[in-house]
């Protein structure tokens, strides 16, 4: 599905990614944890083709496909999909507009029919009943003035009606308390499929107890310096990520 | 082209009868010597060049022409409005249509009351009309020959809006002088859609729209302006309020080669409110200039301003809004705020908001920004597979949106929203 081949990214003089190498398959779930400043959200970026990032060497390729050539919205409508760390707030657009014109950009391209109100309606509320979400974010401006959690949930709304091939979740956890990570969680996990795959970006451990990761990498100085099983996650937590670091600086 | 328009002045006196007016057509004409064309140099004008403009010919007025086939598009007589056409500058009763007016009153072109009741206007032109501020105005005063003349009586309530619709069609090389009078006795309440509408033709129209609200009167007075691409639009309103009257004015202005939107409200009347919406969107060498006066005249006023522009390519937006509070407006509440938004590196927004107090209790406030798309926004679009030129296109609606959701008349609003989205489609 994804693999990325010693990938090397700066942003200004700044060499952030030096060297990422991480294959995911269909049907997995990976989880890369690091602490801040080790070029996680960097590394979610550059798969979401956010402007800034000057790609210095290395490949992405998705579906066998050169993923770093696509602009952001082709990644998108060929099965990529972000949830942000920090959802941008934009007045003045509906949250069921801008998500039927992300859908139907996204049919369009496969040749599929474009929804109109009324079946994206029926479609999205069956989605926000699995989410517990009113529907009266459908009437909303996109994430103007939501709280940390309902933007959080938005983005894993988004990812519901948008079915995407690869999900990357960049600090999803942050800022949610135990029942609106719960609740996220359980989103994610409903989107678990032999056809999908799922990058947790994480800081902390406490995500992974409800979204049980396949794999994990530790992420540190802009480079997979450990991968595991879940259990590394744990390790993680119990050591702090300093016992990585010194083992790989040793 | 200045010679041209002495002339012209000097061909019409002779062919007219000494009337009530001729004293302050001749004032016009006296300044417009005096003035000529406004000039950069002029606070007012500072960032508009009129030198283009001044060296083209017009020939003063239109040669008869038919409608364009499609012109009922503009036409909201199926909205149920009553509706003065004038077609190249000259009114048609074919194409107008009058409805469900209150008795008593008037709405008549200013051609016929020029004929008919020339006196009727005397005491109008002469009042808060700015004859000698620029040229324009001045040569207006002189030289105009047509425009809507709309008088309510004492409390008389119209329910429709009435619309004045100036189209202009093969009008090449043309000028028109427009003067709207409207005059809203105590109590009375009306709503005005003033539109100019244009799809061929270096012309120019120079329309001066004088509104007088007396006592509780109440206005709502909305103007389109979507002149020809290649045509010149100088517009001026001018409002003067009396005690407890509320104006409310939404400019939406797309049109134009050069096209400058003056609004200037007096209000003279203790308890007065008017609020102004303004948008305005240029593209290509478009330059759209509006300037704007609110004069708190008397105390416990209030006024609010508001309004956006939309830029791209190399087209330049002006936003010039003064408020004024005299000495004698305490108690004075005014807001004012402009956003401009620019689509090119080479497009430009000129904004300066002014306040001029001179009064110790009053409560103002004011802002202008500048800026571009934000740049986040425009990603979290485009990673959910919308593509730039659409996430654009969705990001300036939303831009516009809080103007475009308030404008006054709502028939009229919602096809402000589909022209600027269609206006978009270009972007």
């Amino acid at each position: 599905m994804l693999s990325i081949k010693n990938l090397r990214a700066k942003v200004g003089d700044k060499e952030i990614l030096k060297g990422i190498n991480l294959e995911i398959s269909a049907g997995e779930i990976h989880a890369i944890m690091g602490p801040n400043g080790s070029g996680k959200s960097t590394l979610s970026h550059v798969l979401a083709g956010r402007e800034g990032y000057e790609v210095t060497a290395g490949e992405v390729l998705f579906q066998g496909k050169d993923l770093l050539a696509l602009a952001p919205e082709d990644r998108a409508r060929a099965g990529v999909f972000l949830a942000f760390q920090y959802p941008v707030e934009i007045p003045g657009v509906g949250n069921m507009y801008f998500l039927r014109a992300a859908l139907n950009a996204k049919r369009k391209q496969r040749g599929e029919e474009e929804l109109d109100a009324m079946d994206f309606l029926v479609l999205a509320k069956a989605k926000m009943a699995k989410l517990h979400m009113d529907q009266k974010y459908l009437e909303r401006a996109v994430n103007h003035g939501f709280s940390g959690g309902e933007k959080k949930r938005n983005e894993i709304f988004q990812m519901a009606m948008l079915e995407p091939s690869l999900a990357i979740l960049d600090e999803t956890d942050s800022g949610l308390d135990i029942d609106a990570l719960k609740v996220v969680a359980e989103g994610v996990n409903s989107l678990r499929s032999k056809e999908r795959a799922i990058l947790v970006i994480t800081h902390y451990q406490r995500l992974l107890d409800y979204i049980v990761p396949d794999q994990v990498h530790v992420l540190s100085g802009g480079m997979i310096v450990k991968s595991g099983g879940k259990e590394l996650a744990l390790e993680l937590e119990a050591k702090g990520y300093e016992w990585t670091t010194t083992r790989a600086g040793a | 082209m200045k010679e041209a328009y002495l002339q012209s002045f000097k061909d019409q006196a002779v062919g007219r009868a000494a009337g009530p007016l001729d004293v302050i057509r001749g004032e016009g004409i006296e300044a417009f010597n005096v003035l000529g064309y406004p000039s950069i140099k002029a606070e007012d004008w500072k960032y508009t060049s009129v030198a283009a403009l001044a060296k083209l010919t017009f020939q003063v007025g239109s040669p008869l022409a038919t409608p364009d086939a499609d012109w009922k598009k503009y036409s909201y007589a199926h909205a149920g409005f009553s509706e003065l056409v004038f077609l190249n500058g000259r009114f048609s009763p074919e194409l107008s249509n009058l409805t469900a007016l209150p008795k008593g009153v008037v709405v008549d072109s200013v051609a016929s009351i020029l004929r008919k009741r020339p006196e009727l206007l005397q005491n109008y032109l002469a009042q808060y009309s700015g004859t000698t501020e620029d040229g324009f105005k001045a040569l207006n005063t002189a030289l105009f020959s047509e425009g809507a003349f709309i008088q309510l009586p004492g409390d008389a309530v119209a329910e429709m809006p009435i619309h004045l619709l100036f189209i202009s069609t093969r009008n090449d090389s043309a000028v028109n002088f427009l003067r709207n009078i409207i005059v809203a006795d105590s109590g009375s309440q009306v709503k005005i859609l003033e539109s100019y509408v244009g799809s061929s033709g270096v012309y120019f129209n120079n329309a001066v729209t004088q509104v007088f609200l007396a006592e509780n009167a109440q206005v709502e007075h909305f103007k389109i302006q979507r002149e020809n691409i290649d045509a010149y639009h100088m517009g001026d309103l001018r409002v003067h309020q009396g005690r407890n009257s509320v104006f409310r004015s939404s400019l939406f202005s797309l049109g134009g080669l050069l096209a400058r939107n003056e609004t200037k409200i007096t209000l003279d009347g203790e308890g007065s409110e008017c609020s102004l919406l303004g948008l305005y969107g240029a593209r290509g060498k478009q330059l759209v200039d509006n300037l704007t006066l609110v004069d708190h005249a008397k105390p416990h006023c209030k006024s609010n301003e508001f309004y956006k522009g939309v830029l791209d390519d190399s087209s330049r937006g002006i936003f010039n809004g003064k408020i004024l509070v005299r000495q004698d407006a305490q108690k004075t509440s005014a807001e004012q705020a402009n956003k401009n938004l620019l689509l090119s590196k080479d497009a430009t927004a000129n904004t300066r908001p002014q306040l001029q107090i001179y009064a110790n209790d009053v409560k103002c406030t004011h802002g202008a920004t500048v800026g571009q798309l934000d740049a986040e926004a425009l990603f979290y679009l485009r990673s959910r597979g919308i593509d730039e030129t659409s996430a654009k296109r969705i990001l300036s609606r939303a831009f516009a949106s809080d103007i475009l959701d308030q404008m006054g008349i709502e028939t009229v609003r919602k096809s402000a929203n589909q022209l600027f989205e269609g206006w978009l489609e270009a972007v």
